[in-house]
């Protein structure tokens, strides 16, 4: 078949596609339902042949027979370890919690994935928000009068290191904003100790609202993002499919 | 029964859903019909990322990790092809992997051809795999990958083929690609394109390489933490990122040799209409109920 036919074809169903499953907005129908379970068919029968072919057949079944490398390759030959082999009965351990006699045994690979996962917590957790409590502590003084950090686009990377090692006034009002809504935001989550203070209270207050700025500025970017995704799967059958494939022949 | 006649204030409160779909639907169609060409100013974020990527030096190669799909093309999609560009006119080799989603290196390996018959008509040379590129693969395992990768990347890596340039399928390690990469620090950076959790596996595991992220405009505020903390050098949020990035390599490589206007230029414009079209229906809502209060209480007084 003629490529440039057959890639209108694809496209056409993609269009068919992305109109059945916009269709729901309307109202729950049955065009709808076929694409969606076309959709999850096609991704469970592609996940499961990439889970074989790209992890458990490399990572697992080769390790167990061994690898004769091929010709030209630098690697080495590698036995096989059968010992390997015993990750399966582990692994089909954990389908035993749909039994109610036997569910037991889906505790053990549970707990072996619990375990692993908990060693990790300390480092992970130390790694993730370590450095972002170190840089909780800002500077709000200013070391330059000019106002605007300079942008740093096609400077040498010591010029733009230095130009990032100022602190502006626009970065010290940011940092002096960033110190207010840290210690506000904390404050709200202060359980423990009653609010009498009047200024504790209003601390807690400020804390609410700057937390609620944040959830529209979450919300706001989310819904700019549903846009964005929506626009794309306009411009893919308006653009793409009618314009330039169907009327435009590219 | 008598017809209820609703007041101006009720009608506005209440439009109907396909109407407002309908709506939505012309304002995210016809505007890109006719593209216009937008002023921006870069933000921070992106400038760092673009800063990286065009002063990474161009005998290292870049280890990419690529955690999106089709259902985020519209930003990741113009984010991975803005990189991609950028390194290939640098001539710098890249090694694409996976954690996310298993359609997720195929999605990659599309893009990349895409982008190769892009060079083709502008008589560039076409990025090869396996002597430019190799696509690593899928990884099932984030947490487990992201360490493995963070403390021995070629034992991460040795079980994993890519066809060479006669097509037979050979380790990864052993390609130009990878040859010279003992450990996560030889590559120049790990970029991560991702729609999903992956940037928190990425930053809470991978330590010794220079990181930068391109993410979703969801993700972007959770995400926004660790570019500020210094965890990432960089950071590409959504359509805005992907615009910033467009920009910046528009003014670098004006020639019109080079693609440098894509997802972000054709999307960028509708976007600020369908973010109109919104404020406009939370005013007429909140105009209607106020309407609809003043009714009430001129009734009940």
């Amino acid at each position: 078949m003629d490529p440039e036919l057959l890639l209108k074809i694809k496209m056409g169903v993609g269009v068919l596609a992305t109109v059945g499953l916009y269709s729901v907005l309307y109202r729950e129908n049955k065009f709808y339902r076929f694409w969606e379970h076309m959709f999850l068919g096609l991704a469970a029968g592609w996940a499961i042949v990439a889970l074989w072919t790209e992890s458990l057949h490399d990572d697992w079944y080769v390790k167990i027979v061994g690898n004769a490398p091929e010709a030209g390759s630098t690697a080495p030959t590698t036995p096989g370890y059968w010992a390997y082999v015993l990750l399966l009965p582990i692994g089909i351990m954990g389908y035993f919690v749909f039994s109610r006699k036997h569910n037991w045994l889906s505790r053990i690979p549970i707990g072996i994935i619990l375990g692993l996962w908990s060693g990790q917590q300390v480092q992970v957790w130390f790694n993730r928000y370590g450095p972002q409590m170190a840089d909780s502590i800002k500077p709000i003084l200013p070391t330059t009068s000019s106002f605007f950090r300079p942008g740093t686009v096609g400077m040498s990377p010591t010029d733009a290191a230095a130009a990032n090692s100022q602190v502006y006034v626009s970065d010290a009002i940011t940092n002096i904003i960033f110190l207010i809504t840290l210690l506000s935001a904390v404050s709200y989550f202060l359980f423990s100790v009653e609010m009498k203070n009047k200024f504790l209270k209003n601390m807690t207050v400020l804390g609410r609202m700057l937390l609620m700025v944040g959830f529209g500025a979450i919300f706001g970017s989310t819904v700019m993002m549903r846009f964005t995704l929506l626009i794309d799967r306009m411009y893919f059958i308006f653009i793409e499919f009618l314009k330039n494939g169907l009327f435009g022949g590219t | 029964m008598a017809k209820v006649e609703r007041s101006l204030g009720e009608k506005l409160q209440s439009l109907p859903k396909p109407v407002l779909y309908t709506i939505l639907i012309l304002v995210t169609s016809i505007p890109q019909f006719f593209p216009v060409p937008l002023p921006n100013k870069e933000s921070k974020s992106s400038e760092d990322v673009f800063n990286l990527l065009t002063t990474i030096p161009e005998d290292q190669p870049v280890l990419i990790g690529s955690d999106w799909t089709n259902s985020t093309r519209g930003e990741s999609g113009g984010l991975f092809k803005s990189m991609i560009r950028i390194l290939m006119r640098r001539n710098i080799k890249f090694a694409i992997y996976t954690t996310a989603d298993p359609q997720a290196p195929q999605v990659a390996k599309d893009v990349i051809r895409l982008l190769n018959e892009e060079r083709k008509a502008n008589n560039q040379k076409p990025y090869e795999v396996w002597t430019d590129w190799v696509s690593v693969g899928y990884f099932a395992n984030p947490e487990g990958t992201a360490n493995s990768i963070n403390n021995n990347v070629r034992a991460a890596f040795a079980d994993k083929k890519s066809p060479d340039a006669a097509g037979a399928m050979k380790p990864v390690m052993d390609s130009p690609v990878l040859a010279n990469v003992k450990q996560v620090s030889d590559f120049s950076a790990l970029v991560l394109v991702t729609a999903s959790n992956t940037s928190n596996v990425t930053i809470e595991r991978v330590t010794k390489t220079k990181l930068a992220m391109m993410v979703t405009g969801v993700m972007g505020p959770e995400t926004q933490v660790y570019y500020e903390s210094g965890q990432l050098k960089g950071l590409a949020i959504g359509l805005k990122g992907c615009y910033d990035l467009e920009t910046m390599m528009a003014k670098k490589w004006p020639g019109k040799e080079y693609v440098n206007m894509d997802n972000g230029a054709k999307y960028y414009p509708t976007l600020h209409l369908a973010l109109l079209l919104l404020i406009l229906a939370v005013v007429a809502g909140n105009v209607g109920m106020f309407m609809t209060r003043k009714r009430t209480v001129q009734r009940g007084s």
